[in-house]
């Protein structure tokens, strides 16, 4: 028998132990976001447990281009975090390897140096990767299974982009390919992870894609981060106030003045 | 899931039907895996999973799922969903894992994909 003051202890130092690791968690998500001409970027994290497998991040590129990444990992909680943190990791890295990284290439690199791992543990990790070339007002992406991805181009309609792979830990190989788009003034890229369709009121009814789209038409006109704002209070209203057991990240992207 | 996972409910000598009803989230995929492995313990290599009745997936079942197409593969089999309503039809379809799992209209189509 445990004597009931260990056990006090014990969950006195997970508790300690879920605090430190939240600590370190957030300080993966870097702010301040850093500054490119020709957009304006504002990123969002809303932790369901003290720790998750969402994640985003901001990586230097050659040429004052910029790299971005966002992605969920399948799973919840600290097992999540675990494998979150070693994808971001390897992300990370993949910049570096190669003289030319583009999104593409990192994503190969990803599932090479991820895919055991990942399925060794019945997961997967959806993960969109962008480089923002400022000169050319160029957007090259390349999107492992991560849904929902909104653009609003030229023409002022937005779609959902569909991802042009499976995610990462799927298959254990892929011909990873890049699919570019410009960024012209007032375009709009709005990346998010699945935590915001899947709040659902207590009919069960799930908010989903649709509701989200609407959302973000009727805030197209405002800054990024009051963008990220209407999103997120739009999810969470009082029709849709059972929230999500799903961890929430967020990337939105606006073309700006040149 | 509103009620507990059937057990293959058609089978041939080498494929399995399990049917799956209401929503498939994070509580209901530790019962999905623990069928995926009964079934494939009883010979079966090939699963078809029918998602007539499902009408919410979340990721943690997309990825059990996944998993139980590795498992299948590792056993030289295949694994495919059938019936998909349009919703969930959409999901396999925006995150690309219809190229790696098959999608049927119904079960009918999908047991003569696998005719032995």
């Amino acid at each position: 028998m445990i004597p009931y003051s260990d056990l006090d202890k014990n969950s006195f130092d997970i508790k300690a132990d879920l605090a430190l690791a939240e600590q370190v968690q957030r300080s993966f998500l870097r702010k301040p976001i850093p500054a490119v001409d020709g957009i304006e970027i504002y990123a969002d994290y809303t932790f369901a447990h003290q720790v998750g497998g969402d994640f985003y991040d901001f990586m230097k590129g050659p040429s004052n281009s910029l790299f971005f990444a966002i992605g969920d990992v399948s799973y919840k909680g600290m097992s999540a975090a675990l494998m979150m943190a070693v994808l971001r990791k390897v992300i990370r890295t993949a910049t570096r390897v190669d003289e030319e990284p583009t999104p593409s290439s990192i994503l190969r690199y990803a599932n090479v140096n991820m895919y055991e791992d990942l399925a060794l543990n019945d997961m997967f990790a959806t993960t969109f990767v962008g480089q923002y070339q400022p000169d050319s007002r160029c957007l090259t992406i390349s999107n492992a299974g991560h849904a929902p991805v909104f653009y609003r181009g030229s023409d002022k309609c937005i779609r959902l982009l569909e991802a042009n792979h499976v995610p990462l830990g799927v298959l254990e190989t892929e011909a990873y390919t890049d699919v570019q788009i410009r960024m012209e003034k007032d375009d709009l890229l709005v990346v998010l992870t699945d935590g915001y369709m899947e709040n659902q009121n207590q009919a069960g009814t799930v908010y989903g894609y649709d509701r989200l789209m609407h959302s973000i038409n009727s805030s197209v006109a405002e800054s990024p981060e009051k963008i990220a704002q209407i999103i997120s209070e739009t999810a969470c209203q009082v029709d849709f106030g059972v929230p999500s057991h799903d961890d929430r990240a967020l990337l939105v992207i606006k073309g700006a003045e040149g | 899931m509103d009620r507990e996972i059937d057990v293959p409910s058609q089978t041939t000598s080498t494929t399995a039907l399990i049917e799956l009803d209401g929503r498939l989230d994070s509580f209901a995929a530790s019962d999905l895996k623990s069928k995926i492995t009964e079934c494939l313990g009883k010979q079966p290599t090939n699963l078809i999973l029918d998602l007539t009745e499902v009408h919410f997936i979340d990721s943690r079942a997309l990825a059990t799922i996944v998993q139980g197409l590795h498992a299948c593969q590792a056993a030289g089999g295949d694994l495919c969903i059938c019936g998909p309503n349009e919703p969930v039809r959409r999901i396999f379809e925006l995150t690309r894992l219809d190229k790696a799992i098959k999608i049927f209209t119904n079960s009918v189509e999908a047991l003569a994909s696998y005719d032995d």
